[in-house]
């Protein structure tokens, strides 16, 4: 069967799945934003399907998943900070170490 | 032959994202992060996406993956090996999620999309000459607001993880 659309739906649903397996089994803070990398290449992955063989007149998507790499970028650079600045105050990156705002 | 390609790149990425999320080394689940980010790239360029092919690369393995090593090092604990990275709900997390993603894909070709021309498949342009036409001038006004929400985002980074001048 030649590769078409149903083919990369199909790979990209099933990496949204991994990622989401990751984000809820985790227990280290950089596995989660790991994760969600995963997720949003996944996201990603289907913007540019979606460009190529529906609608090949435009750039929306792949403009689209530019700007997802970069605000995917943003998003990890400040995550990280505060799994730094979280271990400065706490000793540990583990999840549930971290509940001061839970009672 | 493309065909060929995308079937093991496919096979691929599922194994080292599987492992990414799965094993008990977070160093190494970032190098397996690193290779299933790489080869997206490759499926961007079977996807006639060359430059998102080059802007993976230099965003996602070049920098944030080079950031999670650095988060990975900075943090690290001793005797990270039995330190178990993974909690209990391993059974009931992979079930829903493996629920999530296949109705997800049940519902994404549910729906009948109205393809595209082979002819106009074939003759899409994402060189960097398109791509930045495009990013100039019909999307001019999202290129500015990305660029502020990078600066942002760097002046919060550095505040949030920099020492306390008197602690």
């Amino acid at each position: 069967m030649s590769v078409g659309l149903t083919q990369f739906l199909g790979l990209s649903a099933l990496l949204f799945s991994i990622g989401i397996f990751g984000l809820l089994t985790r227990r280290n803070a950089v596995g989660l934003l790991m994760a969600t990398e995963l997720i949003l290449n996944s996201v990603n992955l289907n913007l540019v399907a979606f460009n190529r063989f529906v609608h090949p007149g435009a750039m929306n998507g792949q403009i689209f998943t530019l700007f997802t790499i970069t605000v995917a970028a943003g998003e990890a650079t400040v995550a990280l900070a505060l799994v730094v600045s979280l271990f400065r105050a706490k000793r540990s990156v583990m999840v549930e170490d971290i509940n001061a705002m839970k009672w | 032959m493309q065909d060929a390609v995308f079937y093991l790149t496919a096979a691929l990425m599922i194994f080292c994202a599987f492992r990414a999320v799965t094993s008990p080394f977070i160093f190494r689940s970032a190098l397996y992060l690193a290779a299933t980010l790489a080869l997206t790239a490759v499926q961007y360029l079977l996807l006639k996406a060359e430059f998102v092919a080059v802007v993976q690369i230099l965003v996602y393995v070049g920098a944030v993956v080079i950031l999670i090593i650095f988060a990975v090092m900075l943090t690290a604990q001793l005797g990270e090996g039995s330190n178990r990275q993974t909690n209990r709900f391993a059974l009931v997390a992979g079930a829903s999620s493996l629920a999530l993603g296949f109705g997800l894909y049940k519902m994404l070709t549910g729906h009948t999309w109205v393809l595209a021309a082979p002819a106009a498949v074939e003759a899409l342009d994402g060189s960097p000459k398109a791509v930045g036409s495009a990013l100039i001038n019909s999307y001019i006004l999202p290129f500015e607001i990305i660029g502020f929400l990078l600066f942002t985002a760097l002046v919060g980074a550095v505040l949030i993880a920099r020492k306390e001048p008197n602690s």
